[in-house]
């Protein structure tokens, strides 16, 4: 009886194990840490309790930003970034010619690091030189032409442009392996039925890919909370900061400013969101899984 | 028609798709002069294939790919291993706190690497693991647990249990099951997985800059990095070693991407 | 099975928490810091031989050749060198710093990016060793000064950087101008230059210190030397008519089209692309652009340097940090190689490739034209530039102004206000 209660912990060990030293332990140290005033040196350290989080909260403008930025940047993904992945992968399902070479153009991207990304779209958007703006002259859109990066309100969604050809292919290939789970018979028995396409699409499609949905929105979320390397690159945070995602805060704050303690809660806004959101997503789905 | 439509569609995205990844290829083969005067959308004035094989000098990336494929090579398997034995555990074998646990794993994806930089500096230099292949490694594996374990509890949980049940039968236990039952039938997801992770190990470094400093066992993104300096850039081979770094994943995806329609499809239902 | 994965278990976990107290109660030196990074003990094991550690840029290519030769020299001293980008070196010595795993050596930047280390004691001092190898007739003293913090010399002087105007001899031509002796005579040059149907300014905008190295010229002509150096030291208001003055010239330059379209969003890389081949007339560079210039395929002939109409130029130092918590025998071969590698005759040696030395009487070859005379712009005095002057929360505060400035989302009088405001959190948070 023992031996079979200790047994699902014996398969989970390593795994725990590495994550408990890597992530975990880590993790309760920048916790810890985000209740003092510290430049990451100095041999005493200020316990300032919830100070940290406060000052965030009410003090800081960039910080509010940020979140906001996170939160738009997260409803983009989850439509936008998804819907495109979504609809490519049921595009390529199909056993057409070409195929292998359209899903490679639609991944390529993904596999180029962030910065690389960065620099090719703030070359199509320069205002001067860019492809972006000569597209739109060649078609008669001059008036369209704006400095893109340089407009605080339209810079962040410039940048999203960019990461949406960015990342559409992590979602695209999450779905393609999930639509490979999907038997073939409710199909067929479908189109003796008589059943349209996209009624086959909501009505056995979507449900059978639950579990592929669970595993894309909760990525889709996790790096969308996260983004950080393709924003910093294209724009910096600025123009006057107002494109600053919270990662990117942290990292000012913490390696530039040598704000330790800012930065760790900063970090652990990040975590305890995505605690407050994931968790019940994850419990929700879990439950209604027939499975 | 529809099949028609489809195409349509397909090659208007492919061509969107395509431009900026022309851009880069064009950038690649210009001299600087070219680049810094004419428009970056330009043609080169002169294809300058000579690019390539600076930048595989100078960029020294034969050692660095040598390296970083030595530990892609290691810890990807290595890591789905253990995430599937975690997985495994998560979806067929129920017991209490499963989906704790699972949640539990799961807020980790969250934790911003550069958050974790300095306790786990401290570790890797008190278990002389800093500056080591196992080190780096060890921490690669940390940091893909969350994300493996999501993708792999997923497609783990849509084999149907009467599959397992028979296996019960013919008398497998649960590791004869997990070798000879779940495993093969998730190709689909090991091969989605071996893919992100091999592309994320690949293309890492913050952790690679921060745990290697011996130059001679650094990865392939200090190589690129050779080429940004701290007054200016050589975009032009900065983009020619860009082309040439992605080839090894673009290589792992293809090794990779014919699972997917060869999988499961037809084996669940047997 | 179960025994040898608790056994593990309680040792990853052990190792991992004593690993967090440790840090967290700030640290013990973990002795033997001489061989950081390489064979643990090698630098303990005898005088004889030890190990430098040092982190440089991976730009400054130079380094490989010069310790081959100084190895050759001393071969009971073995030297790692690692090498970083810009942001990677500041996070490894940031990271290393915390958790008491920094080099013996270490290339930083002077003003408050290098003052982190020294004024948190991280640093050896190294004024006696300065005062006995005669370093004021070996080094620039402005550098060996931009190296000093709270009086104690904290750095080998590496590159001693001046920034200022440089224009383009080919616009300058067709326009008919010459460099300009006074600041009205500079502004009209910028509007002649923008009528003639060129860019006036190649600055861009992003990371703002490109846009800063005209902000702090402007700063230095509307308040004088003495009050731009008691803002640059926190003692005077940033609530000052010169910033008031000198932000509205930001905004005016912007609603003038001086700067490159988008000038706020664009990367200086871009920016100077317009300068290059002569499409726009002036840009605000340091010694460093002959090289760049070299390397793009243009000619240096094509470029020449003039002082922007103030008194002083903007200068700013690098230089090798040492570590403070390193023994006798590590510390010596330390010194002696960060002293051997600033020497005359390797900067000789490697002068095209160098970058600007801090060291005297150095030999320039034609491919750095204006290194020189950059140089002698800076004798007749400079100031440490600003985003190396201000504490970078502030620098920070100044970049932010600078965009919100030109876009017209503050005025220049509410951007003197928010600079006031953000040097007194600076002061009252780093005084409580």
């Amino acid at each position: 009886m023992r031996i079979r209660l200790m047994k699902p912990w014996l398969f989970i060990m390593p795994a725990l194990l590495i994550y408990l030293t890597v992530i975990f332990v880590p993790s309760l140290y920048t916790l810890y840490l985000s209740f003092f005033n510290w430049n990451g040196v100095a041999p005493t350290k200020q316990f300032v309790g919830f100070r940290n989080y406060a000052d965030l909260i009410f003090r800081d403008s960039v910080f509010l930003k940020a979140l906001a930025n996170n939160i738009l940047w997260t409803i983009g993904s989850l439509t936008i970034i998804m819907g495109i992945g979504l609809m490519l992968a049921l595009l390529l399902n199909k056993k057409i010619k070409g195929r292998i070479v359209f899903r490679g153009i639609f991944y390529f991207p993904f596999v180029l690091s962030g910065v690389i990304v960065a620099t090719i779209w703030t070359w199509m958007y320069n205002p001067m030189q860019g492809f972006v703006n000569k597209l739109l002259e060649s078609i008669g859109l001059e008036n369209w032409a704006l400095a893109w990066l340089a407009e605080p309100k339209i810079a962040l969604y410039a940048v999203f442009v960019a990461a949406i050809w960015h990342g559409v292919g992590q979602p695209l290939v999450l779905f393609l392996a999930g639509l490979q789970t999907i038997p073939q018979d409710p199909y067929e028995a479908a189109v003796i039925d008589g059943a349209k396409p996209y009624q086959m699409f909501w009505n056995i499609s979507l449900p059978l890919l639950r579990e592929t949905f669970v595993i894309v929105v909760a990525i889709t979320m996790v790096s969308s909370m996260k983004v950080y390397d393709i924003v910093y690159a294209m724009t910096g945070g600025g123009p006057a900061e107002s494109t600053h995602v919270l990662a990117s805060w942290m990292y000012f704050q913490t390696f530039k400013f040598a704000n330790i303690g800012i930065g760790s809660a900063i970090s652990m806004f990040l975590i305890f969101i995505t605690m407050i959101v994931i968790i019940p997503y994850v419990y929700y789905t879990t439950k209604k899984s027939h499975v | 028609m529809i099949g028609m439509l489809r195409y349509a569609l397909l090659t208007i995205l492919a061509v969107v798709f395509l431009i900026p990844i022309v851009f880069i290829a064009f950038t690649s083969l210009k001299s600087n002069a070219d680049l810094l005067t004419n428009p970056f959308y330009a043609l080169p004035e002169k294809f300058e294939w000579g690019n390539y094989a600076k930048a595989w000098e100078q960029g020294r990336l034969s050692m660095y790919m040598k390296n970083t494929a030595l530990i892609a090579f290691i810890k990807v398997p290595l890591g789905i291993l253990i995430e599937a034995f975690a997985a495994y555990a998560l979806t067929r074998m129920v017991f209490k706190g499963s989906n704790l646990m699972f949640a539990f794993f799961l807020v980790g994806m969250m934790v911003p690497m550069q958050a974790t930089l300095v306790p786990l500096n401290i570790f890797l230099n008190n278990t002389g693991l800093v500056n080591t292949y196992p080190g780096i490694i060890l921490v690669y594996i940390g940091f893909g647990v969350p994300f493996g374990i999501l993708i792999l509890r997923g497609f783990f949980r849509t084999i149907p249990k009467e599959i397992d049940e028979a296996a019960l039968i013919d008398g497998c236990g649960d590791v004869g099951k997990f070798f000879r039952i779940i495993l093969p039938l998730s190709m689909p997801a090991i091969a989605t997985l071996f893919i992100f992770d091999f592309m994320a190990t690949w293309n890492e470094f913050l952790l690679a800059q921060i745990f290697i400093t011996s130059d001679s066992m650094r990865t392939i993104t200090t190589g690129l990095l050779a080429f940004r300096g701290e007054h200016s850039t050589n975009y032009t081979l900065l983009n020619a070693g860009v082309l040439i770094s992605v080839v090894p994943i673009l290589l792992v995806y293809l090794a990779f991407q014919k699972y997917f329609v060869s999988g499961l499809a037809g084996s669940v239902k047997g | 099975m179960k025994k040898w994965m608790s056994v593990w278990l309680s040792i990853l976990i052990a190792t991992a928490i004593v690993a967090g107290c440790s840090s967290g109660n700030g640290g013990s030196s973990n002795g033997n810091v001489s061989s950081n990074g390489g064979q643990q003990g090698a630098g303990e094991a005898a005088a004889e031989n030890v190990t430098v550690s040092l982190w440089i840029l991976n730009d400054h290519a130079w380094i490989d050749g010069a310790v081959e030769d100084f190895k050759q020299e001393n071969p009971n001293i073995n030297v790692e060198v690692s090498k970083y980008g810009v942001d990677p070196l500041k996070e490894a010595l940031k990271v290393a710093a915390n958790s008491k795993t920094l080099p013996n050596m270490w290339f930083t930047w002077g003003g408050s990016l290098g003052s982190f280390y020294a004024e948190n004691g991280l640093t050896a001092d190294l004024t006696q060793i300065a005062a006995d190898h005669n370093w004021s007739e070996i080094y620039n003293q402005a550098a060996i000064d931009m190296s000093t913090y709270d009086g104690k010399v904290s750095g080998i002087p590496y590159h001693l950087n001046a920034v200022d105007m440089w224009y383009s001899k080919q616009v300058y031509e067709e326009l008919n101008l010459s460099a300009p002796a006074t600041f009205e005579e500079f502004e009209a040059q910028l509007q002649t230059i923008k009528d003639g149907g060129f860019i006036p300014l190649a600055l861009g905008g992003k990371n703002g210190w490109h846009i800063m190295r005209l902000t702090e010229q402007l700063l230095e002509h509307f308040a004088g030397p003495e009050l731009h150096d008691q803002l640059n030291s926190l003692s005077a208001s940033w609530n000052d008519p010169a910033v008031v003055q000198t932000f509205e010239k930001i905004k005016e330059y912007t609603d003038k089209e001086y700067f490159p379209k988008g000038h706020v969003a664009l990367d200086q890389a871009e920016a100077i692309n317009t300068f290059y081949p002569g499409q726009a007339a002036l840009t605000i560079e340091g010694t460093w652009l002959d090289r760049s210039i070299n390397t793009g395929g243009f000619s240096t002939d094509d470029y020449n340097v003039f002082k922007f109409p103030t008194e002083r130029v903007s200068v700013f130092a690098e230089m090798f940090q040492i570590n403070g918590a390193l023994d006798q025998a590590a510390m010596d071969a330390t010194v002696k190689l960060g002293e051997y590698i600033t020497s005359l005759e390797v900067v000789n040696k490697y002068i095209d490739t160098y970058g600007t030395p801090a060291t005297l009487n150095v030999t320039f070859t034609d491919n750095t034209p204006h290194v020189k005379p950059l140089l002698d712009m800076a004798t007749n005095g400079g100031f440490l530039i600003t985003d190396q002057a201000l504490p970078q929360e502030v620098v920070q505060k100044l970049f932010e102004a600078q965009d919100k400035v030109a876009l017209g989302e503050w005025t220049p009088q509410q951007a003197a206000e928010e600079m006031d405001k953000a040097v007194n959190d600076y002061k009252s948070k780093n005084n409580g």
